[in-house]
């Protein structure tokens, strides 16, 4: 039983590591997920939107 | 029927949610890099997450999940020894650190730069039959997983791989790496409550005592010293350490996430942290394969592989079963989209565009890429239903592995780290470190008439542990003796460029 209970242990400390690691990538994770859309979305709208020529200064050619 | 119209409900639901998400994340690729390492912008977080998600597949419970029902507690030293691997590639950057240095793409590209062509040909090559040797079970053991758990037993499996298969196709040929990443994140989240839900579910159903009695009775002291186990023992342990280091340095789904880190040592705190899960991703499983022992002994060969879908269809009420068989779509989705991306990937780059030495454009490339998704996609199904494996799941995962593992550990390990490796050295590397494998492969399907001098090879742990030992021999005699005639390359001043 001491050996039932030493396999237990550790699958019980590493279960707590598993999960705890989990939530902590799926936080940070999200966080990155959600920089690169909103980056990538800019990049798309700057790419689609017709560029407004800048109209000459009075009295430049 | 385990299933209900509720559980019928998440996987429809999630099944759509997940295809059109790697749709979505189709618009935000523009080029090669974009496709094939998500155009170098993974972070520590979601870097991490895409790890876990990709090592995390149906295929790994099964594989891990079998080891518990047949090796006990005893099968938790892989946990162990998977942490130890992950860790020590985390902290020392060893190989990972040095490829994304060197800004490659594919593992093989490595081979060019510091050998030649014909050896990233020849890599390439081994690398793909490794891998896709490897990958050819994953289809049939999801299948098995996925079908049983649902209570369709042996009937539904053939069904249930093709469903997947289109699934996993449909956002992997177009999207790329970034589909995979953005889906990886999604599916790596439904994974762990599934996975922690199936945990609490099947520790209810058993006590630690029952489990105990019923590895004492089934195993006796082998299920819980894995050094007293006829089928693991000390050469078990040393394979799965080499195996394992091997895997986290260079087994290319892997790496890739190092590949598409934003630097170095982003790569580097990606696998050190991902490290601290791996014991966990093994032992989770393993602890299942033992409360099905419990609940169904006797199950023998491939017949030991039904037994923790067997269990967790049977402890798991309307619902739960629903979110679990979701969480288990989602990781074989994760892993086959990152798995066939990277196959694919590795025979149009580094085997097919080289070999028909024509300058092809980026977007032949990914087309060509694309059509190989497809192609290994109808082999996984035609070797998945046809294929018996010759050892437990996971000694055959691994064995595979090593075709192209124990090569490359010392043709990219030494050519990164020792002035004195050449191109001699690393041909006799990849052929030497894939010969024992292979040949436990051939020679396990003879079974009988096998000359004495060769029964070593008949053995996974013999195998797998030799094929490392040879490798690294083919790559230091092979230096040593051609160093006049093949000078070695210097790539010092590369490495030490800005990544």
């Amino acid at each position: 039983m001491a050996l039932t209970w030493f396999w237990m242990g550790l699958f019980f400390f590493f279960g707590v590591v598993f999960w705890g690691v989990s939530v902590w990538a799926m936080i940070f994770g999200g966080r990155d997920l959600i920089e690169i859309i909103t980056t990538e979305n800019a990049k798309i709208k700057a790419r689609t939107q017709p560029q407004v020529k800048a109209r000459p200064a009075p009295g430049v050619e | 029927m385990n299933f209900t119209w509720l559980d019928w409900t998440i996987i429809i639901g999630y099944l759509s949610l997940t295809v059109a998400i790697g749709l979505y994340a189709k618009r935000f690729v523009d080029d090669l890099s974009g496709y094939l390492v998500a155009g170098r912008r993974l972070r520590v977080g979601l870097g991490t997450a895409t790890l876990i998600a990709t090592e995390l597949g149906t295929v790994t419970i099964m594989y891990m999940g079998q080891n518990g029902y047949t090796n006990g507690f005893s099968a938790m030293v892989v946990g162990l020894i998977l942490l130890t691997a992950y860790l020590l590639v985390g902290q020392t950057g060893f190989i990972i650190e040095g490829l994304r240095k060197l800004k490659v793409m594919t593992v093989p590209e490595f081979y060019e730069l510091r050998y030649n062509r014909p050896i990233r040909i020849l890599g390439g090559i081994i690398l793909f039959a490794g891998g896709v040797l490897n990958m050819g079970v994953f289809l049939k053991l999801d299948g098995v997983f996925l079908s049983h758990a649902m209570g369709f037993g042996d009937t539904g499996v053939t069904t249930i791989m093709i469903i997947m298969l289109v699934a996993v196709g449909l956002y992997t040929v177009f999207g790329g790496m970034l589909s995979v990443v953005f889906t990886d994140y999604m599916q790596f989240a439904v994974m762990s409550v599934g996975m922690l839900l199936a945990t609490i579910f099947a520790l209810k159903a058993v006590t630690i005592p029952q489990m105990a009695q019923a590895v004492t009775s089934s195993l006796g002291e082998s299920g819980f010293n894995p050094f007293a186990s006829v089928d693991l023992g000390w050469t078990f342990v040393i394979w799965m350490l080499l195996s394992n280091f091997a895997a986290a340095a260079l087994w290319a789904p892997g790496t890739a996430r190092a590949l598409s880190a934003e630097s170095p040592k982003t790569g580097k705190r990606v696998f050190t942290v991902a490290s601290f899960t791996f014991a966990g991703r093994a032992m989770i499983p393993m602890l299942w394969g033992i409360v099905a022992l419990t609940m169904f002994p006797g199950l023998t060969g491939e017949g030991s592989l039904s037994a923790v879908p067997r269990m967790l269809g049977a402890v798991l009420p309307t619902g739960v079963i629903g979110i679990l068989v979701a969480g288990m779509l989602a990781a074989s989705m994760s892993t086959y989209s990152a798995y066939l991306l990277t196959w694919a990937s590795v025979i149009t780059r580094d085997v097919i565009a080289l070999l028909f030495g024509a300058k092809l454009s980026e977007k032949a490339v990914m087309n060509i890429t694309r059509l190989w998704v497809v192609l290994i996609g109808i082999y996984l199904v035609i070797f998945g239903l046809f294929y018996t494996m010759p050892d437990i799941a996971l000694k055959y995962i691994f064995i595979t592995g090593n075709i192209y593992t124990a090569g490359a550990l010392s043709a990219i390990g030494f050519g990164l780290y020792w002035k004195k490796a050449n191109n001699v050295g690393a041909y006799t590397s990849l052929i030497t470190g894939a010969f024992a494998p292979t040949a436990f492969l051939i020679l396990s399907e003879v079974q009988s008439g096998i000359p004495s001098w060769l029964t070593v090879f008949a053995k996974s742990n013999y195998s797998g542990f030799i094929s490392f030992g040879l490798g690294a021999l083919g790559m230091v005699v092979g230096s040593l003796v051609s160093q006049k005639f093949s000078p070695p390359k210097d790539i010092t001043a590369l490495l030490k460029q800005e990544a």
